[in-house]
């Protein structure tokens, strides 16, 4: 069901626009197959006889009606563009590493309006906007607080890349002894110290990357059986194993 | 994209692909030469009237025609303006 003369925000009638001149785009193309002279549209440009209103929030606009005066003008100018420049203007898609602020449901709707005016729609967006210091409260009049936001942001990122374990070994020797745990997504975000604890002592991780943990440790706290190992890689995550010696 | 509810209009693409129907030459003879020539380009610049729908999920439908009447109403109706430029497919 639609209803005549309802106001309308600028994107969704983009949005009908563009269709609309691609659908004509679409048929003069097919006709091109079998007709040696065809032509296509290069340009439109609409003018359109609007009222704008301002709810707080959005700006709409309703077109005007037979015998309403006054309303202002709006002039769209849609061009061609070649699929290489509209590589070089527009944004990739977000990555499977990435996650797009949209599908996170802890931040609000006006938060993400804020966002989204600055050009940031992932948590990548806001890394990089992080490393350039760039002061996220004053560009959006205190109404985004980058350190409650990235918390947000992570926790969303660790939950779609959550850590697994693919190969744990022991390594007992005359130099010392180690575990060594091989995986991936075992440490994400580098802004951390991971701590990893055995049997309910504190370990020593040697080394730590996103698929390798070198843990060392004291041979005297290991049991033939039932050994505990306990990685805490960022305050998101926790992950515990248990190990065996036993064959 | 919804079909017009208002059967006076027409879609937007469906206005634009009446606009394009240029496709034929334009002949001339000498004699017992013939010379074809075709367009290249063409600007058309009209008004418009248009019907804008919107559904209850916000989407927009543009419907658009040329004008109906060129009569002198007491209520005149509203008249946009489209302005289309076409040229050869050289693909």
């Amino acid at each position: 069901m639609t209803a005549s003369n309802r106001s309308w925000n600028l994107e969704s009638f983009l949005d009908s626009l563009i269709v609309e001149l691609d659908k004509a785009r679409e048929t003069l193309a097919v006709k091109a197959i079998n007709k040696p002279l065809t032509y296509a549209v290069k340009d439109v440009n609409l003018e359109m006889q609007l009222f704008p209103s301002f709810d707080g929030n959005n700006v709409r606009f309703i077109t005007a009606q037979p015998g309403q005066e006054g309303a202002s003008k709006i002039a769209i100018q849609l061009g061609s563009i070649t699929d290489q420049q509209i590589r070089k203007t527009t944004k990739g898609p977000t990555t499977t590493d990435d996650v797009s602020i949209e599908v996170i449901e802890d931040i609000d709707a006006d938060t993400k309006k804020e966002l989204r005016k600055i050009g940031v729609t992932s948590v990548n967006d806001l890394d990089k906007i992080q490393k350039k210091n760039v002061d996220i409260e004053k560009i959006s009049n205190k109404k985004v607080n980058y350190g409650k936001l990235a918390k947000l942001l992570n926790k969303a990122r660790r939950t779609n890349n959550p850590p697994q374990i693919k190969n744990v070994n022991f390594n007992i020797g005359r130099s010392g002894t180690m575990i060594q745990v091989e995986g991936s997504n075992l440490i994400l975000d580098k802004k951390y110290t991971p701590v990893a604890v055995v049997n309910g002592k504190l370990a020593q991780l040697q080394e730590a990357t996103k698929d390798h943990l070198v843990i060392d440790l004291s041979k005297s706290i290991i049991n033939e059986d039932n050994n505990e190992l306990v990685v805490v890689s960022d305050p998101y995550t926790i992950y515990k194993v248990k190990l065996d010696l036993k064959k | 994209m919804s079909k017009q509810e208002n059967e006076d209009f027409i879609g937007l693409s469906d206005f634009m692909e009446e606009l394009t129907e240029v496709d034929y030459y334009l002949e001339d003879r000498f004699g017992d030469q013939t010379i074809a020539s075709h367009i290249k380009q063409v600007e058309i610049e009209s008004p418009c009237q248009m019907h804008i729908d919107v559904d209850e999920h916000g989407h927009v439908s543009i419907g658009a025609i040329p004008p109906m009447y060129y009569i002198s109403t007491s209520f005149m109706p509203v008249f946009h303006n489209i302005k289309v430029t076409i040229e050869t497919d050289t693909k």
